[in-house]
């Protein structure tokens, strides 16, 4: 029992530090200060989308397919949760 | 099992409910909000009424309130083929961003009401 925590732990670690490599070695070899890049679509997001609200404008236009990838997590989360609580005859008594 | 003071106060208060979340979701390009929100707002608002009143009678419509999820999500793709075909990237902005709005807020409501209605299915049955 205590092996088994202890690999656990051992895995978890593991693959935290792997995480941690991966977005520091991200960060450490980007070319440009993430500032200058961004700031400059907040200021212009009422010309470039036609939206006034900066939130919506920046979730639905310049950050589409994080707004697409919310949408398919809320629909393979119904679909996981409906896969495991309906039985076989439950769709016959709808 | 509901007291009459719940059942009044609550049947009295989802229309206001239901509209705040609907104008949260039509003027989501405009003040804030957006379609996630207003979804949630909706969302609870239905749930409060099934909170009160019971939720046995609405289990048999899960499989439709299902196919307007998926009919979300599609309708939400077909908008980003819709840019390619005027001759632009994928998603890129037509000026529908508050068409793009009311489908996630739909899509949204309807998730919910639906992850509520799964949960009490086994505490029915029981």
């Amino acid at each position: 029992m205590r092996i088994e925590i202890i690999w656990k732990f051992l895995v978890a670690s593991v693959i935290f530090l792997f995480g941690v490599i991966i977005i520091v070695s991200t960060m450490l070899t980007y070319p440009l200060t993430l500032d200058s890049v961004i700031s400059g679509y907040y200021l212009e997001s009422l010309h470039l989308t036609g939206s006034i609200n900066a939130v919506t404008a920046i979730l639905l236009d310049f950050r589409i397919y994080d707004t697409l990838g919310e949408i398919l997590v809320i629909f393979v989360t119904i679909s996981g949760i409906m896969m495991l609580i309906w039985r076989k005859n439950d769709l016959k008594n709808c | 099992m509901t007291s009459r003071i719940v059942k009044i106060v609550s049947r009295e208060l989802t229309p206001f409910i239901f509209l705040f979340g609907i104008y949260i979701i039509i003027y989501g390009h405009l003040s804030p909000g957006g379609g996630f929100q207003g979804g949630v707002v909706l969302a609870m608002g239905a749930i409060l009424v099934m909170v009160i009143y019971g939720g046995e009678k609405m289990q048999k419509y899960v499989p439709h309130l299902a196919f307007i999820e998926i009919l979300g999500v599609f309708l939400f793709v077909l908008f980003g083929l819709l840019s390619i075909s005027y001759g632009k990237q994928f998603y890129s902005n037509l000026g529908t961003i508050w068409i793009l709005n009311i489908i996630i807020g739909l899509k949204v409501f309807v998730g919910l009401v639906i992850l509520y209605l799964l949960f009490i299915r086994w505490e029915i049955s029981k």
